[in-house]
């Protein structure tokens, strides 16, 4: 026969005291003695408690809920045989049957001495909350049950767990007792782990019993109420919590496991203190680090802890181990906790969604019932499928990709696309050098989109010219599904959105990006159409919050690293938008409203740079790099061409094949419907593209102009003429139906017949011109291997080159081999002498030309073949460059003179080549003077000799010189101090605004009782 | 106001169009340098004088060899040219040089300007030969020269020759193909800026038998024109000839001879439908009978071939040789002739050659040459220059000198071409395949 004597805790539990007294008082087996513990309520609680007749015993408000439970014990009468203390919490409420059932489980398991019920929510009754506990190794509660999981009786039964929850734990009086009760420096949380495992290595065992069921509130851990305990700094009860279970960790396990379980908490603390700051939870994060460092600054109680447990324990600590969740266990949950938050964060119901009347119209349960289940269901053909207009169209466009691309098998390159290095860890070693060794050296910062290809290829597995391809391959199809996705919110007409986003991903600059290698303009395309949405709300900037400021910035950041002359079109929509906020401030003299839009107008401005630093500060030191795409320079077709909406140049479509995306502008332009709107936006983008498309610009390393590639406002227009034309049509056909001929109908004859017109005409064009587009695959190598080996050497290259029939003879400085991929963006400036000795080498009057090439440390002069016959006998008639050799693949001469990377000038003028030593960066020096560095000069350049740094100076060609007094061993360095300060600047920029665009996180006590259940 | 934004629309349209048209940059990445290379004139052996014609008394030269690369003015109209090569800035001028052993032969060339390959026929290298293949690196870096030699009995294995920078070479041709009679040469240049002249002088004994400067033909071709081919008679008959041709290919070539003269254009006995065999040097000799003059020959040919004619000359009571190489077409330039008065003989089917003569006195006359076939026109004695303004279609000349030392053809071809040298730029693609 047992004695069953209830001990309640309450601490401000006036919410739910009411349903516990309650439940109590309702027991099938009734409770031999109840006694009531209040630690300093506040609210009615011990009105409540007295109104019940229940004895009450009250301990100050700090009181842990050991103590209080120790209290109630010792008040209790003698321990009688067979007695069990049954816990109960004052948000607990147990079912009437539980604590029979609780006595049912442990009358025959004598060694059991802790019994706890299945517990549920207190809102949603099939709420799985726990049935047994236990901890993982990194002090998670560990309960084995899915997130929010149903009760469906799939867990039931009787089981040996860890340990249970104190709420509504069955407990053994004697064991209690001989344990020491609940260890009271866990004054709130995992002080029932720590028990269960205590009971464990006592020799007992500990059940959860499911015919035992409680209802829980979770009141403290759900921050229902104030933690007031002694130990809770500043009332913090995950700062409680996650302190409690690292304690439990470290006073319960086996000494040698302490140093991993120290390290696996810490660096968990550390995870999810960075989850909590992208939550923008600082107060959450600050309780997880704070927990692990007030457990170590008192080392004390730990110590006594282990000295307690290891007194009582009667066997190994290893019998626990079934109990603790396996580190597989633990990456398990989590990876599918993860999986189902981005799940739920993408599938989200959005307001926009609407009830599906259909649903309204759902059977009856019973209406159901008398359905005849066995009526087979009417099924479609799957032939079907094909008969959709976005399914066609998608079939088409993919057949000529495959077409167009037949020629791209392999790594590409050509156009404005420089070969890719092999792998992304090349790109990011590009993106964190402080100096590239592009022409006589560079120190310009590696723009953004660099490593953004370099997590991009994580695709491929960090092949980048695989990645690469396959992006060139599928930029037509994902600029299809990209525009369709926006078409088919605007119509129901799948002929109309999917005819239009075909046009779109063939329209002249898509295709000229794909064929010229443009894949910062592809990016653009791509990515523009999902951020139409917004870009249509900008009258109301105000009702941005702060999140989607951030999030538009850091979108707008990406677009500006992809394609640089989007800043351009922020700032001057910006400008016209602020301008109508002016206006409209004249009228309403709202100041407040105004400010707000001017913040957040300036923000968006403002951010693309702040976030692309300090490659946007380089851009807009020298602002002509605004106008120019990434990658290499290559010329457009002028402003005829831009006005019909094509950027012209190599690869681009013939003038002749006119799309209809001006016409559909000027059209938009003059209709009643929204499509005007974005056709104003469309049609300014058009002239102002037509007019810079005048301009001729050099740069990136290229000395002769060329007109301006003014495919970034094409892009863009051209996604504003598909939306308007779906606008118009999908609201014009009607009209058209229902009405006279007039000129509506010649306006929209005139723009169907021209789009069929285009589409045939460059899909012809696409597929028979493949071959002949700048952008191909396997297109060698220019330098001869016998030249890329020699990666300490610089070779002056001279090529001719035939652009649109018009030869031009060009020349640059390689430095062991060809231009890869990024460099051209960080092209050092042109030097003049180099021009005019190259000129001199060309026309034969360059007789100084051998020692000024030399001066700049360039060994080789190679002639590409094909060259003229004259050009070679020029340069062999100069003096000062001997034939290394001739061959098929072009001339080589040797610079005369000594000439490499470090050249030291002796005090009799005499110069000398210096090598380096087994290290690189090593030189012997053998008599002083004037060592010359042949880089572009930098102030992050530094010769060192026995430690001391060499006086620096700049000579006449720009070149960095030492002085070196002693003869002796010299170290080359380059600083990179100033290239890792702006990464960590542009680092904390970024991470910052990531934090404020990365969804809010909830404090649980802003979390309603109807989710948190 | 509604019906106005159509019209708004088209204005705006419009008037983008046109201002941006308007205000578009002219891109033009055709940056030429245009010069004409200096020219080289040959070598002068040893026992033999050169003069130079040159146009103006300010024509820069400077002499091979030396360190100076500073031209500095002639002076003169007529340069003496010491042993070493002289190279001469005569701009679109072409100058001719007067080569002489005194009172034992006399040939002429035109200092011209390196080049990457050139033909010679003529010479010899048998027990008669004196003669001299000169090589001649006006460059400032080592040149590397193939010398390709053919003979009657076929083709030598190329000899390669280095030449130091800013050098000259001269090779006997007897060292070349000991013992051949019949000698055509290919000098190609590997690298540098080389210039190759041949002197074909002959003696038997102590007895001279003459010489002259054998020119540069043109490179082979299935049709080549050998012009002013002098026709002189000696004791009232007429002096022979002998037509040397080489097929440089593997297969032999169907050649026809077509002989153009005042009186005509006729097939000459004996040279109609012959077959060459390829890599031989073939030698036909014939005999004219035509009234003193000049005469062209046509040879057409199924396989490309290059030729010569070698013309036993009696003139101012001094017997001599001269070979009278193929040559281009005849386009505009400039001759200077400054104590020349050459005899300008120009062939094809309607000749119309409109000329000036710039006297020493600065005075000048225009000229108009005429005539089908040939027809050929006497520089007077105080000429300096002579400027081709216009020269009819499918025109060829030659121009031959007479003196009390011998006999001499040059060809009337520019010593230096206009060339167009593209100006390079800075360009990072050229490092992008």
């Amino acid at each position: 026969m047992h004695r069953v004597s209830a001990i309640l805790v309450v601490h401000d539990g006036a919410t739910w005291l009411p349903e516990v007294v309650a439940s109590l008082a309702s027991q099938t087996r009734s409770i031999d003695q109840l006694i009531a513990v209040d630690t300093g309520s506040i609210d009615s609680s011990a009105k409540l408690l007295k109104g019940a007749r229940i004895p009450i015993i009250s301990m100050p408000r700090e009181t842990g809920f050991g103590a209080a439970v120790a209290e109630a014990v010792e008040r209790l009468p003698p321990t009688a045989e067979n007695e069990w203390l049954w816990i109960i919490h004052d948000d607990c409420a147990p079912t009437p049957g539980a604590l029979a059932a609780l006595l049912a489980a442990v009358e025959d398991r004598p060694q059991v001495v802790m019994a706890g019920p299945k517990l549920l929510g207190w809102h949603d009754r099939t709420h799985l909350l726990e049935i047994g506990i236990s901890i993982a190794t990194n002090g998670a509660r560990w309960t084995g049950l899915e997130e929010s999981e149903y009760d469906q009786g799939q867990h039931d039964g009787v089981t040996q767990v860890l340990a249970v929850s104190t709420a509504g734990a069955l407990i053994r009086r004697d064991v209690f007792e001989d344990l020491g009760g609940f260890d009271q420096n866990l004054e709130l949380f995992r002080d029932d782990v720590d028990f269960g495992w205590r009971v464990h290595t006592a020799g007992h065992s500990v059940v959860a019993v499911t015919d035992a069921v409680a209802y829980h509130a979770q009141a403290s851990a759900t921050e229902r109420r104030t933690v007031d305990v002694k130990g809770a700094l500043l009332h913090r009860p995950l700062l409680l919590d996650r302190q409690n279970a690292a304690y439990v960790l470290l006073a319960n396990a086996t000494w040698w496991l302490l140093p991993l379980l120290a390290l696996q908490l810490f660096t968990s603390a550390l995870v999810r203190a960075v989850g909590y700051l992208f939550a923008k939870l600082p107060g959450y994060a600050g309780d997880e680090l704070l927990a692990i460092l007030n457990l170590l600054i008192k080392p004390g109680e730990l110590i006594k802890a282990r000295k307690d447990r290891r007194a009582s324990r009667l066997v190994s600590a290893h019998i626990v181990s079934p109990f603790i969740p396996s580190r597989a266990r633990q990456l398990r949950l989590a990876l599918e906790r993860s999986r189902a938050a981005v799940r739920d964060f993408v599938l989200k119901p959005t307001e926009k969604i609407e009830i599906d009347e259909s649903l309204l119209d759902l059977p009856t349960e019973t209406e159901l019932e008398e359905e005849d289940l066995l009526t087979p269901v009417t099924s479609r053909k799957w032939s079907t499928v094909f008969r959709k207009p976005f399914i066609v169209a998608l079939m088409f466009l993919i057949v000529l990709t495959v077409l167009w691309s037949r020629n791209r098998i392999g790594a590409v390159s050509g156009g404005t696309l420089a070969p890719s290095p092999e792998g992304a860890r090349d790109l990011w070693n590009f993106y964190f050098a402080p100096w590239h060794e592009v022409g006589l050296g560079s120190k310009s910062a590696s723009p953004l989109w660099i490593p953004l290809l370099a997590i991009g290829s994580l695709v491929t597995f960090g092949n980048v010219q695989v990645f690469i391809t396959l992006f060139f391959v599928l930029a037509p199809i994902l600029l299809f599904l990209s525009i369709h996705r926006l078409l088919k919110t605007l119509s129901e007409n799948r002929f109309l959105t999917a005819a239009a986003a075909l046009l779109y991903s063939i329209s002249p600059v898509a295709v000229s990006a794909v064929d010229t290698g443009r894949f910062g303009l592809l990016v653009l395309m791509i990515i523009a159409p999902f951020l139409v949405e917004r870009a249509f709300q900008w009258r109301t900037i105000e009702t941005f919050s702060i999140r989607a400021i951030s999030s538009l910035s850091l979108s707008l950041a990406f677009l500006f690293s992809f394609a640089p002359p989007v800043l351009l079109i922020i700032i001057g929509f910006s400008i016209a938008a602020l301008v109508n906020d002016f206006l409209a401030f004249r009228i309403d003299q709202d100041q407040q409203l105004l400010n707000s839009r001017i913040a957040r107008r300036a923000t968006l401005m403002i951010s693309p740079i702040l976030l692309t630093i300090p490659w946007s500060l380089e851009i807009l030191s020298s602002p002509k790099g605004l106008l120019l795409d990434i990658g290499l320079l290559t010329a457009g077709g002028g402003p005829n061409a831009a006005f019909l909406a094509n950027p012209g140049g190599a690869g681009s479509l013939p003038w002749w094949l006119i799309s209809p995306v001006t016409l559909v502008l000027l059209i938009a332009l003059i209709s009643k419907t929204k499509a005007r709107q974005i056709a104003t936006f469309g049609g300014s983008l058009i002239v102002i593209g037509t007019f810079l498309a005048t301009l001729s610009i050099s740069g990136k390393g290229t000395g002769a102009a060329s007109d301006l590639y003014v495919g970034v406002y094409i892009g863009l227009a051209t996604l504003a003429a598909v939306y308007a034309a779906v606008v118009m049509l999908d609201s014009l056909r009607e009209r058209l139906i229902n009405s006279q001929l007039s000129y509506r109908h010649l306006a929209a004859s005139a723009l169907v017949v021209a789009s069929i017109i285009y589409g045939l005409g460059a899909s012809s064009w696409i597929i028979s011109q493949a071959p002949q587009t700048p952008l191909q695959s396997a297109q060698g190598e220019v330098l001869p291997p016998f030249l890329a080996i020699e990666s300490q050497s610089k070779t002056l290259v001279i090529r001719e080159r035939v652009i649109d029939s018009v030869p031009s003879l060009n020349y640059y400085i390689a430095r062991g081999g060809d231009i890869l991929l990024g460099e051209a963006d960080v092209v050092p400036r042109e030097v003049a002498e180099i021009e005019e000795a190259v000129t001199g080498l060309a026309d034969g009057s360059g007789i100084n030309s051998s020692k000024i090439l030399g001066s700049f440390g360039i060994t080789y002069v190679f002639l590409k073949a094909p060259a003229q016959a004259l050009l070679v006998q020029a340069i062999d008639g100069i003096g000062g460059f001997t034939r290394a050799s001739s061959t098929d693949v072009g001339v080589v001469w040797k610079v005369a003179g000594a000439t490499g990377n470090l050249v030291l000038t002796d005090v009799s003028g005499k110069s000398v080549q210096l090598k380096p030593t087994s290290n690189p960066d090593e030189y012997v020096v053998p008599t002083p003077g004037v060592v010359t560095l042949t880089q572009s000069y930098s102030r992050s350049w530094y010769l060192v000799q026995d430690g001391k740094r060499l006086t620096r100076i700049q000579n006449d060609l720009l070149l960095p010189q030492f002085s070196v007094e002693a003869p002796g061993t010299v170290l080359l360095i380059h600083d990179g101090s100033v290239r890792r300060g702006w990464i960590s600047l542009h680092f904390i920029i970024l991470l910052t605004a990531l934090v404020f665009a990365a969804p809010s996180g909830r404090r649980k006590r802003e979390i309603s009782d109807r989710e948190l259940s | 106001m509604k019906i106005n934004r159509p019209v708004v629309i088209a204005l705006i349209a419009a008037s983008t169009l046109i201002l941006s048209n308007l205000t578009q940059q002219t891109v033009s990445s055709r940056d030429f340098s245009e010069s004409y290379p200096p020219v080289v004139c040959p070598t002068t052996p040893r026992g033999e004088t050169s003069a130079i014609s040159v146009p103006s008394t300010q024509t820069g030269s400077r002499v091979l060899g030396k360190n100076t690369s500073i031209f500095k003015p002639t002076r003169t109209l007529r340069l003496q040219q010491t042993s070493s090569p002289t190279i001469l800035d005569t701009k679109d001028m072409t100058s001719p040089v007067w080569q002489i052993k005194r009172g034992v032969w006399a040939g002429a060339t035109i200092c011209s300007a390196p080049s990457n390959s050139q033909w010679f026929v003529g010479g010899n290298a048998d027990v008669t030969s004196k003669g001299k293949l000169i090589l001649i690196n006006s460059g400032l870096s080592e040149a590397i020269v193939d010398v390709r030699i053919w003979s009657e009995s076929g083709v030598r294995p190329t000899r390669v020759i280095t030449l130091k920078a800013n050098s000259s070479l001269v090779q006997t041709l007897d060292t070349l193909d000991p013992g051949s009679k019949r000698l055509a040469l290919h000098v190609g240049t590997r690298s540098g800026r080389v210039n190759a002249f041949l002197i074909d002088e002959r003696g038997r004994g102590l007895r001279a038998l003459g010489g002259d400067v054998v020119n540069a033909t043109t490179e082979p071709s299935r049709e080549i024109v050998i012009p002013a081919i002098p026709q002189m008679n000696r004791s009232g008959r007429p002096i022979g000839h002998a037509l040397r041709l080489l097929v440089p290919g593997d297969l032999p070539a169907q050649i026809t001879v077509e002989l153009i003269s005042k009186k005509g254009t006729f097939v000459p006995v004996g040279l109609s439908e012959r077959t060459l065999q390829p890599g031989t040097v073939t030698e036909v000799n014939f005999d004219l009978e035509l009234e003193p003059s000049t005469f062209a020959l046509k040879i057409s040919s199924d396989k490309p071939l290059v030729g010569s004619v070698f013309s036993s000359t009696f003139a101012q009571g001094k017997s001599d040789f001269v070979w009278s190489t193929a040559t281009a077409q005849m386009s505009p330039y400039s001759l200077a002739v400054s104590g020349l008065a050459p005899l300008l003989s120009f062939t094809g089917e309607r000749v119309s050659v409109s000329l000036t003569v710039q006297f020493t006195n600065k005075k000048e006359k225009k000229f108009e040459v005429s005539g089908d076939g040939i027809a050929n026109f006497r520089v007077p004695d105080n000429a300096r220059t002579v400027i081709f303004n216009r020269v009819s279609a499918q025109t060829y000349g030659g121009a031959l000198v007479a003196t009390q030392s011998g006999y001499g053809f040059f060809p009337l071809i520019p010593g230096s071409e206009l060339t167009r040298v593209l100006l390079p730029s800075p360009n990072i693609r050229v490092l992008n395949p």
